[in-house]
């Protein structure tokens, strides 16, 4: 079974964002998944940010540490990139160049005056390629010229699908609707491949899920920012947007998608205004946890949804979110523990004490830390396999593993801070700066709402892991079971034991 | 402590006090290891014997006992403090032999006595103190090359090849 996602708008990056991270962790399993990103804007700074986390994962996952008995770090992730409608187009990027305005006044008039009625000349002329101003008039006029017919990605995805065989295949969509692109795209596109399977006699074998993402952040531009731009995105018309854009949906597209997930939030984030490109880059926020375990429940539980159904989640109490409020939660909280533990107990001990390995060379080191040569080996008198610590090899695998750590819990100390809720998964405070600023001894304290007898967390340190030789071990752990790999595999495994 | 360490620590303590309260005093009775001729003042056998009642059991309880204590001070003091981290190697290595100090005070203690006791024989200092050497290497030496706890598993010195290579720990 395979899932292609794609994101479209900004929002619809930042899902992927969180769908890479949640992937990671391991709540997709041996999934394979398929990303395309979906935007006008080819700069955005949310996509930029997906976009390095998935190379970053992407790193990370191809040079093998996975377990056997885990699903932390095995999911495979393929990238269709980025599609934008102005792919093709090199000027005037703009809704009057895009329709021939000019030529529609002269050789069509009534036509010409429709477009005049629909659109303002600063609509006309605004140019689109930092995305559609959370215009999404604007958007569903440039969506509508889409064209998938062998144009790629869209043709390599429909022809990879095709040779899919069954009906495992499922795509998702993902996106805001109260925005520019997501809300103009989300049903476009969503039909043009419905349209596509058809024609292709494959629309049976294709589950279509969707992602509503309903408005959970706001801004308001200074005087000076309204000024200088003519046409933005205005937080105070989302509201107005998603009714418009639910309208649509309920009249014109209810038959479109096979699932529907619809998420809010009532009391929205306040971010950086901006109208587009790399100034565009908000941070993570819980909506986009719960987006990616919306993902996950299409992936895994939509048999149990009937045609056309919303799927919604609640929440216990209003302002808050505890490990109770997420989905599967029996799954999902392990696989985020273990994970955040990791990563913790990664950057805040074992990088610092390679470091250590690196200022008083590997001979001294396998004296002064009792687990080095167990992961680097030195050959013996009598042969056997021996791990160059100072290899390419070795310390570029650190280097991916340290960078994926650092930037998970980038991802999870952002979704803490999605004010103003107060987000009770992790102690995410103590992972605020993951560039040498990580105390070990918040190493038992990392998650919040505990059921752990309290002997179990007294005893469950950074000292207690590393020192304890019958759970960090490399027996058990498949090839390669040393080296760098090996650490890390023999860390997740013995923080998986510990907790 | 993993049980391994512990029992290696309890045999080769055992074995230890075997030597020094057992197999050292019947060197002397038997004159093994060339002891014979270099005990002048203790020719008979009646002087032996009553030297090795009187005097020896001194000396050799006071080298086993500091032994002992410190090898017990330094398994309790890696097990508690020691937290394996490499910028700690040489810290703990110090304290390693700041204990070893111990011991070799005791030797230096128990030859004194042995020298200043009207009963005591000068002759014997030097084989005395051969064996407390001795002594002090099986009962501090090797009970922590063996067996410190994970933390500091290689600071004695020599353990790395010990536990690494012999040991396969």
């Amino acid at each position: 079974m395979s899932i292609y996602i794609i994101g479209i708008g900004g929002t619809g990056a930042k899902c992927i964002e969180s769908i890479i991270q949640l992937a990671a962790v391991g709540a997709f399993a041996n999934q394979e998944i398929h990303l395309l990103f979906v935007d006008a804007d080819e700069t955005n700074g949310n996509l930029d940010r997906a976009k390095r986390s998935l190379e970053i994962y992407q790193k990370c996952q191809e040079i093998g540490v996975t377990l056997d008995n885990s699903p932390w770090l095995k999911t495979k992730i393929t990238s269709y990139g980025l599609w934008s409608p102005f792919a093709k187009i090199s000027i005037n990027k703009n809704l009057g160049a895009l329709f021939e305005y000019n030529n529609l006044k002269y050789n069509d008039p009534p036509l010409g005056k429709l477009f005049d009625v629909l659109y303002t000349e600063d609509e006309r002329e605004l140019t689109l390629d930092e995305g559609f101003r959370g215009r999404p008039a604007i958007g569903a006029a440039v969506m509508s010229r889409v064209d998938l017919e062998g144009e790629d990605p869209w043709g390599a995805m429909i022809g990879k699908m095709k040779t899919e065989p069954g009906t495992g295949t499922k795509i998702f969509l993902c996106g805001s609707i109260f925005g520019g692109t997501g809300a103009s795209g989300l049903p476009t596109i969503g039909r043009l491949i419905v349209n596509k399977l058809e024609k292709e006699s494959i629309r049976h074998q294709v589950q279509l899920g969707c992602l509503f993402v309903l408005p959970y952040f706001g801004f308001t531009p200074t005087l000076a920012e309204q000024q200088n731009h003519r046409v933005y995105a205005r937080s105070d018309e989302f509201l107005l947007n998603t009714e418009a854009a639910l309208r649509y949906y309920a009249n014109q597209a209810k038959e479109i998608f096979d699932s529907i997930y619809l998420l809010g939030n009532e009391a929205p984030s306040n971010v950086k205004f901006s109208v587009g490109r790399n100034s565009q880059r908000n941070d993570p926020h819980f909506i986009e946890l719960y987006a990616a375990l919306a993902t996950r429940h299409f992936l895994y539980n939509q048999k149990n949804t009937q045609k056309g159904e919303v799927v919604l989640i609640s929440r216990q109490m209003s302002g808050a979110v505890h490990w109770g409020d997420l989905p599967d939660l029996d799954e999902v909280k392990p696989l985020l523990i273990n994970a955040t533990r990791f990563a913790f107990i990664w950057l805040g001990e074992i990088v610092s004490q390679l470091n250590n390995v690196r200022k008083m060379g590997v001979k001294n080191a396998k004296k002064a830390l009792s687990w080095f040569s167990t992961f680097y080996p030195s050959q013996g008198f009598f042969g056997g396999e021996s791990v160059d610590f100072d290899g390419k090899d070795q310390q570029e695998a650190i280097g991916k593993i340290t960078q994926w750590c650092q930037d998970y819990l980038r991802w999870i100390y952002d979704i803490h801070q999605s004010k103003p809720e107060n987000i009770d998964l992790f102690n995410a405070n103590y992972f605020a700066n993951t560039e040498g600023g990580l105390n070990s001894n918040n190493f038992p304290n990392l998650v919040l709402g505990e059921t752990r007898e309290e002997t179990r967390k007294k005893t469950d340190t950074v000292e207690n892991l590393l020192n304890n030789p019958s759970i960090f071990n490399n027996e058990n752990l498949t090839a390669p079971n040393n080296g760098t790999i090996g650490l890390a595999k023999a860390v997740y495994r013995a923080c998986q034991k510990q907790y | 402590m993993k049980a391994g360490e512990i029992i290696r620590t309890i045999v080769l303590s055992l074995f230890g006090i075997g030597f020094t309260l057992f197999l050292q005093p019947l060197c002397y009775e038997n004159r093994w290891l060339g002891l014979g001729t270099s005990l002048g003042d203790l020719k008979n056998k009646s002087a032996i014997t009553n030297w090795i009642n009187n005097e020896y059991p001194k000396g050799a309880w006071i080298v086993l006992g500091v032994c002992l204590v410190t090898m017990i001070l330094w398994y309790v003091i890696t097990a508690f403090f020691a937290s394996g981290r490499a910028e700690e190697f040489m810290k703990w290595r110090l304290i390693w032999f700041l204990l070893l100090l111990l011991p070799i005070a005791g030797i230096g203690i128990a030859l004194f006595f042995n020298q200043s006791s009207p009963t005591g024989s000068k002759d014997a200092q030097i084989s005395l103190a051969l064996f407390y050497v001795f002594d002090t290497l099986w009962l501090y030496w090797l009970t922590t090359v063996t067996s410190s706890p994970t933390p500091v598993k290689y600071v004695p010195p020599g353990a790395f090849p010990i536990r690494k290579g012999i040991l396969r720990d």
